[in-house]
């Protein structure tokens, strides 16, 4: 391509978003076509900047044209000026004239205000964001929009989750009230409704209206999925890392994007993003100029066109929190961060911290024959439990293998007649090891080994102890389903039997059913368990945890774990029961992933 | 003088250097053995997606996709394959400029035919003509493929018709309105119509044909090692590639 002004970039217009896809590498431009001598054929001026997109553009648009056609490339840079475009016009006659990027098509316009002439040849523009704006006061153009219509976004991204996606959100500012119409149009056609919020163009304080932009739309309006216009105002760097970021990170909502910037394996916040496939541009625009040329180079009944092709990018990990993504449908995608096009999994190392704190009161106990008996006046029983647990996973492809350590702290009061007793210190330790295998997205099964060592002191009489005083090992299976989004089904079963002693062998299963919505998560458990003919329970447990950001969680907790008993097992509010204390326990954790 | 049992370091390096070309001619004869393979068919599946597919299905030979004709046709021009795998029409739109080498060895088949029907899919009925704006995938570059659809389609006089190049970009032509209908195959209707909630209309071309996915051989040498490759395929793969079994020429 032909350089008539310097080589300095595109107009610097601050931290814009488009600047990463208008600007693109600067790598050399082909140079012009080899029948450019032929002055019978139709010129045709291409004016743009030298990137890496308008390079894809222009060298397909030469493949594509009819020999014809004589294009002649020019690069307009920074210092390129109307009258270098009057100059170019004068020489070569041009029938039309490509016009690439925002820049140049802010030059053409200037030099078609200071032009006398009445008729310009045609011009078309592609790779200029919002042309809708950008086209206006310039005579005889048409053009290709570059925002991708959101439902080309919404359509793909349909069809790649199992879960329903008919409400999408936008937030936008008021100059963009035609874009986010045109595309409800659309949409609507598909069968999808768009819920916008419209910010205020002068808004002061777009950093809150944009907080609860997004919490109005996913908590008031129950949007399937959030859509990110590519708004460089809303979209700036500040505003992206403490409104944007934090709000979404939190929710479990797919988020539609439309710029490459917004997307990546590391940086969690696109979910999708459909952008433009500049090869194809270029055959679009070929196509363009011969339909152009049949109409006698007028653009009178050629309004702007949507772009024909585009470039399909998955984040798989966002994807799966939002539900099954179709492995078959991978294959159709350009690129897939954290999966590759068969839906496999990389492999991922992860650790896990627990902190829970309970507090577990005894009122009364369950005798042999599973009568409930209250304690007598005088008689009580306090346990203060804080478990450290740390854990990691080992995920590759369908396998994943799990440890998990956890170091309790004990403290244990009993009183009776008059005396009390008490003592503190290190429970049993307890260390579990697993195997499991997704057999689809919704289905994941395994064993698990789990070892309980006798690191904290046996109850002597009425001295209460930290620990039972015995070692346990044993097998144990786990099955995990997820039938919709949100809900997660989980049991585990096994035994632990007791090791260097005669005492029986214990038996447990417990079944949990969990339901996410918004950050929150209600958790139910039922436990059962049995030691030999020495104690029995089946209980219930409840708790509520609340998601700070994707890795971190609270928790508050109605039931507690059987350390100070020493078997390290869920127990809460006991519905039947024998040889067992009963009473109530409340408990707090965090827990978090790094 | 050389002493029995003893080489002289010449002797040693000249051996070690006979080894190495041996080695290198060896190497070199083996990769010259890996028939290449250029493959141009438009699927809804990607085609970096297609060569992992293409690849792990045929080992023995060298498999290059392109997504874009005229990528295509310039990979023909540069380096001509050993062999082409395309919709036949294509195969034999290239052959004018193979020279005669390139012959068509085996033909896809579903349920014993060689070709299938297509059909256009519309937002509302169509009547078929040549004043209607189209939507096709681009097989053989723009001129040859209007060319050819207006004999396909029995018009008169050049259609208008708009090229895409990949299958999904003909719903969005649907979607926005910039054509009348797409020309597609018929067994392709229902996965359209699973991606879109637009209601579609089929029109039926009763003559209109199209010549399944075919393997067109170039150098005749590595024809056994291609022919009897895509003859191994399995089931699923050749449900990928649209057909169900292949017959030989």
């Amino acid at each position: 391509m032909e350089k008539i002004l310097s080589h300095t970039p595109i107009r610097n217009i601050g931290f814009s978003l488009w600047i990463a896809i208008l600007s693109g590498g600067a790598q050399s431009l082909t140079i012009g076509s080899a029948w450019a001598q032929n002055s019978e054929r139709t010129s045709i001026l291409v004016l743009a900047p030298k990137t890496d997109a308008t390079e894809e553009i222009i060298n397909e648009l030469t493949n594509q044209v009819p020999k014809a056609y004589k294009l002649i490339k020019k690069i307009v840079s920074k210092q390129s000026t109307s009258a270098d475009i009057e100059q170019l016009i004068e020489k070569h006659s041009p029938k039309a004239i490509v016009v690439l990027n925002n820049a140049t098509v802010q030059l053409y316009r200037e030099y078609q205000k200071s032009s006398k002439k009445v008729r310009h040849p045609a011009a078309v523009m592609a790779l200029t964001s919002f042309l809708d704006f950008e086209v206006k006061g310039v005579k005889n153009a048409t053009g290709i929009y570059y925002e991708i219509p959101a439902v080309l976004s919404f359509v793909n991204f349909r069809s790649l989750v199992n879960e329903p996606m008919k409400r999408f959100g936008v937030i936008y500012r008021e100059r963009f009230e035609s874009i986010v119409e045109r595309d409800r149009v659309f949409a609507k056609d598909e069968g999808i409704e768009i819920i916008g919020v419209k910010i205020k163009s002068d808004e002061a304080n777009v950093h809150r209206s944009v907080k609860r932009g997004i919490k109005k739309l996913i908590y008031e309006d129950g949007i399937d999925a959030l859509w990110v216009l590519n708004d460089n105002k809303l979209l700036k760097k500040d505003l992206l890392l403490a409104a944007w970021y934090p709000s979404l990170q939190k929710c479990n909502k797919p988020v539609i994007v439309g710029v490459p910037s917004l997307i990546s394996e590391k940086f969690e916040f696109g979910t999708f993003a459909v952008l433009p496939d500049h090869v194809s541009m270029g055959a679009q625009l070929a196509g363009l100029l011969m339909e152009l040329e049949e109409a006698g180079w007028n653009t009178e009944d050629f309004p702007l066109h949507q772009p024909q092709s585009v470039q399909k990018v998955l984040n798989y990990k966002l994807a799966s929190k939002v539900g099954t993504v179709r492995a078959e449908v991978l294959q159709e995608l350009d690129i897939v961060y954290g999966a590759n096009q068969n839906g496999e999994e990389p492999t991922i190392g992860k650790f896990n911290t627990d902190i829970y704190f309970s507090y577990d009161m005894a009122s009364g106990k369950y005798n042999k024959d599973g009568k409930q008996q209250d304690f007598q006046e005088g008689v009580s029983s306090t346990t203060i439990l804080l478990d450290l647990s740390l854990g990691y996973t080992f995920t590759t492809g369908a396998n994943q293998f799990k440890t998990k350590l956890g170091i309790p702290f004990v403290i244990k009061a009993a009183s009776m007649a008059g005396m009390e007793h008490s003592k503190y210190g290190l429970g049993d330790i307890n260390l579990t090891g697993g195997y499991a295998y997704k057999f689809s997205e919704v289905v994941t099964a395994g064993v698990d080994l789990r070892v309980k060592l006798a690191t904290g002191t046996k109850a002597k009489g009425i001295e209460p102890g930290t620990g039972n005083g015995m070692d346990h090992f044993g097998p144990g299976l786990t099955l995990a389903w997820a039938p919709v989004a949100g809900l997660g089904l989980a049991m585990d079963g096994g035994m632990l039997m007791t090791l260097k002693s005669e005492a029986d062998d214990i038996f447990y299963g417990n079944f949990y059913a969990n339901y996410t919505f918004s950050d929150l998560t209600p958790k139910l458990g039922v436990h059962f368990f049995k030691y030999g003919e020495m104690s029995e329970a089946m209980s219930i447990t409840g708790e509520l945890a609340y998601a700070l950001t994707n890795s971190l969680a609270i928790r508050v907790a109605l039931g507690t774990r059987q350390i100070s008993s020493g078997l390290g097992l869920p127990i809460g509010f006991i519905l039947s029961a024998k040889g067992l204390t009963t009473g109530m326990s409340f408990g707090v954790g965090l827990n978090a992933d790094f | 003088m050389r002493t029995l049992g003893k080489r002289s370091p010449q002797s040693r390096e000249g051996r070690w250097a006979v080894s190495f070309c041996c080695l290198v001619l060896f190497s070199t004869s083996l990769a010259q053995a890996e028939p290449s393979l250029a493959v141009h068919l438009p699927l809804d599946i990607r085609p970096r997606a297609l060569r992992e597919i293409l690849r792990k299905a045929m080992p023995e030979v060298d498999v290059k996709v392109y997504g874009r004709v005229n990528d295509f046709r310039h990979a023909l021009k540069q380096s001509p394959p050993d062999a082409i795998f395309a919709f036949r029409a294509a195969i034999e739109s290239t052959k004018e400029s193979m020279n005669g080498e390139l012959k068509i060895r085996l033909q896809g088949q579903i349920r014993g035919m060689e070709s299938e029907p297509y059909v256009l899919l519309s937002r509302v009925p169509l009547l078929v003509g040549p004043d209607l704006k189209l939507g096709s995938i681009d097989l053989m570059g723009r001129n040859k493929m209007i060319k050819f659809i207006e004999k396909l389609l029995g018009f008169s006089k050049k259609p208008k018709v708009t090229l895409v190049a990949k299958t999904e970009d003909l719903l969005t032509l649907l979607q926005f309105k910039l054509v009348d209908g797409i020309l597609i195959p018929k067994s392709a209707v229902g996965r359209y119509r699973d991606k879109t909630q637009l209601e579609l209309t089929i029109t039926k071309l009763p003559k209109v044909n199209f010549g399944l996915p075919a393997v067109g051989i170039i150098n005749q040498k590595a024809k056994s090692v291609l022919v009897k490759a895509f003859m191994s395929l399995d089931n699923a793969t050749k449900k990928t590639l649209g057909v169900e079994q292949w017959k030989k020429f």
